[in-house]
């Protein structure tokens, strides 16, 4: 059974209590999914000095490598700074070991208080930008500010990567041991006894068992790659290749047809012949991936062999 | 602990094949940040035709609530409905979807739904045309702020309208809806027998942060005339030391905003120290401090 939440029942933080939900925030957090933090150091736009807060980060693209940050507007001071392109700064990974030393930077003091300090972190220097890195991060990465802008309660931020530096026990370690320590996750508020919100961080913990397939290219790679990798792979032999790209072929030839039966009532015979042509080549072509992407070869064989 | 530094250049590993993924080719695996996934669905603006791929997702903002999803370019498809269409719906995936996700996260050539492909059932969303998925505990129905694109990916900010949850989550602890989803992606292995696995992840376990008297009663967003309230309220400092941090406070926040000015600077020193001994809780050094720098009795 599944029940449907208006944006303003999403957003409320301290709803009525429903039976068997003794937190206020309890279902809001069912909507908001865990997100990788990060430790943002910047550095102040008039003043030079160092402010370091915690925040939410999300990887965007590969060439370059680039960042988004979304910093929340009651972060004055760290609004304040990356709103300038060009901007340095630098993004450390938390660990699980640091969550108490994470939080302190979160506490509210007066602009030009090094939150590092307080939180008793050791700042070392970075090796391309000013703002300094963090010691206790595994990862930092130096970056530039390319642009911001701002989106409602928040203000997000892309980072193009100008290096990182990397703990050295990383590149020996184990991804599964390194996920289980870093880096720590934003996810979800519980209630203190004063009625204020607590914060709570994760770390991934259980590694799922995956599909292992024969697609050189992997992920975001298109199904008709997958395709010729399999053929590749010698699991599809030329014949059956060469079938399913004239599938394909024809495929990519039949233009939908936004409205057959309007094409029908005028007696345009044509467009139906083509839509349905175009129906039958849907099924195959859906039933060709499926077969394929749950490895039932028996299947995709005997598709392959139809007239 | 020793560190090394790389340069952008070198973060990746350019023997690798060009066809590999970003992060199949960075030079170590930990250096890719995991994502929570979402199936994402879209459709065509002519044909209705639905679509699913998987997408990066980001939260934005809470009020209203937005979030991000990001899709690369070369899934022109995606990209053409998210451009033209308004709407989408964001699926979390389970445990029990990790190879529809990753059939998912391979393109179809257009038309074809690979929801279909992954044997997963569409049904109609509440407010909007674009369906939702059956199998998926929670769909969120968006609407389209805006398009960006950033070197080879399109961004898209998504306003929430609305979401499906299935009831039987509701009374579910946080650490239960963690292990069921969504599933985060970490990156995926290249085998040399040109066999490609992606690897998934669940959360694990979840620390509290501390609470006050580390920070105000409240939490988040406090100024510091709360906290310093807060601790004297509860008895964790007395009100001559508040009202003497107070005017610290106050004194400083009244300078001009100059990091060489001499004054500012030691006011800076003693806010700093202040802030330092009571988020570490050592109150006998927080009294002794305050009374020495203060100047009056404790």
């Amino acid at each position: 059974m599944k029940n449907f939440y208006t944006r303003y029942q999403i957003s409320e933080r301290w709803p009525y209590l429903l039976p068997g939900i003794y937190e206020p925030a309890h279902r809001h957090f069912h909507f908001r999914p865990a997100r990788p933090a990060n430790l943002l150091v910047t550095l102040d736009r008039e003043t030079g000095e160092v402010n370091v807060s915690a925040g939410t980060i999300a990887p965007l693209s590969w060439d370059p490598y680039t960042i988004v940050i979304h910093c929340a507007k009651s972060s004055l001071d760290s609004v304040h700074n990356i709103q300038q392109v060009g901007a340095e700064c630098v993004i450390g990974l938390p660990t699980k070991d640091i969550v108490y030393e994470t939080w302190c930077t979160a506490l509210c003091v007066p602009r030009g208080v090094n939150e590092a300090i307080v939180a008793r972190l050791t700042q070392i220097p970075s090796h391309v930008v000013k703002p300094p890195s963090i010691a206790e991060c595994p990862i930092n990465f130096e970056c530039v500010i390319e642009w911001y802008r701002e989106q409602h309660s928040h203000y997000i931020a892309g980072l193009r990567v100008l290096g990182a530096s990397v703990d050295e026990r990383l590149f020996d370690m184990p991804q599964e041991e390194a996920m289980h320590w870093y880096p720590t996750w934003e996810v979800d508020d519980i209630v203190n006894e004063w009625g204020g919100s607590v914060e709570r961080l994760g770390v991934l913990g259980e590694f799922l068992p995956t599909p292992r397939v024969p697609v050189k290219r992997g992920w975001g790679a298109s199904a008709v790659d997958w395709l010729a990798d399999l053929h590749a792979a010698g699991e599809l032999n030329d014949q059956e290749f060469a079938t399913a790209q004239a599938w394909l072929a024809e495929w990519e030839q039949l233009a939908p047809v936004p409205d057959p039966h309007w094409g029908a009532f005028q007696g345009d015979e044509t467009a139906r012949e083509r839509s349905a042509r175009r129906e039958a080549l849907k099924q195959l072509l859906t039933r060709l991936f499926e077969y394929m992407a749950w490895e039932e070869m028996d299947a995709l064989h005997a598709l392959l062999c139809t007239p | 602990m020793a560190r090394r530094f790389l340069a952008h250049e070198d973060l990746f590993d350019w023997a690798a094949p060009p066809y590999a993924t970003g992060e199949r080719r960075l030079v170590a695996m930990p250096l890719h940040i995991p994502y929570p996934m979402q199936f994402l669905v879209t459709m065509d603006p002519h044909t209705h035709e639905p679509r699913v791929t998987t997408t990066t997702l980001g939260p934005l903002s809470w009020r209203p609530y937005t979030m991000l999803g990001h899709v690369p370019l070369s899934d022109t498809v995606t990209i053409a409905h998210l451009k033209n269409e308004g709407e989408c719906v964001m699926a979390m995936p389970t445990r029990d979807q990790v190879r529809q996700a990753w059939i998912m996260s391979h393109p179809m050539p257009n038309g074809i739904c690979s929801a279909d492909v992954a044997r997963l059932t569409l049904v109609p969303s509440k407010l909007i045309a674009v369906p939702s998925i059956q199998e998926c505990p929670l769909n969120f129905e968006c609407i389209i702020e805006y398009y960006q694109e950033c070197h080879g990916y399109g961004m898209v900010s998504l306003r929430v309208m609305g979401a499906t949850l299935d009831d039987e989550i509701l009374p579910l602890s946080r650490e239960e809806v963690t292990s069921r989803y969504p599933v985060n992606y970490v990156g995926e292995r290249a085998f040399s027998d040109g066999t490609v696995q992606p690897i998934m992840a669940m959360m694990g376990a979840i620390t509290p942060c501390p609470t006050f008297p580390v920070g105000h009663k409240e939490g988040w967003d406090t100024r510091m005339r709360s906290w310093l309230k807060d601790l004297a309220d509860e008895g964790y400092i007395s009100s001559y030391e508040r009202d003497a941090v107070m005017a610290w406070v106050e004194e400083y926040e009244m300078l001009r905003l100059d990091p060489y000015l001499e004054r500012r600077r030691f006011l800076q020193t003693l806010l700093t120290r202040f802030a330092e001994l009571a988020a570490w809780q050592e109150w006998e050094a927080l009294h002794a401090f305050i009374k020495a720098e203060s100047g009056e009795r404790g």
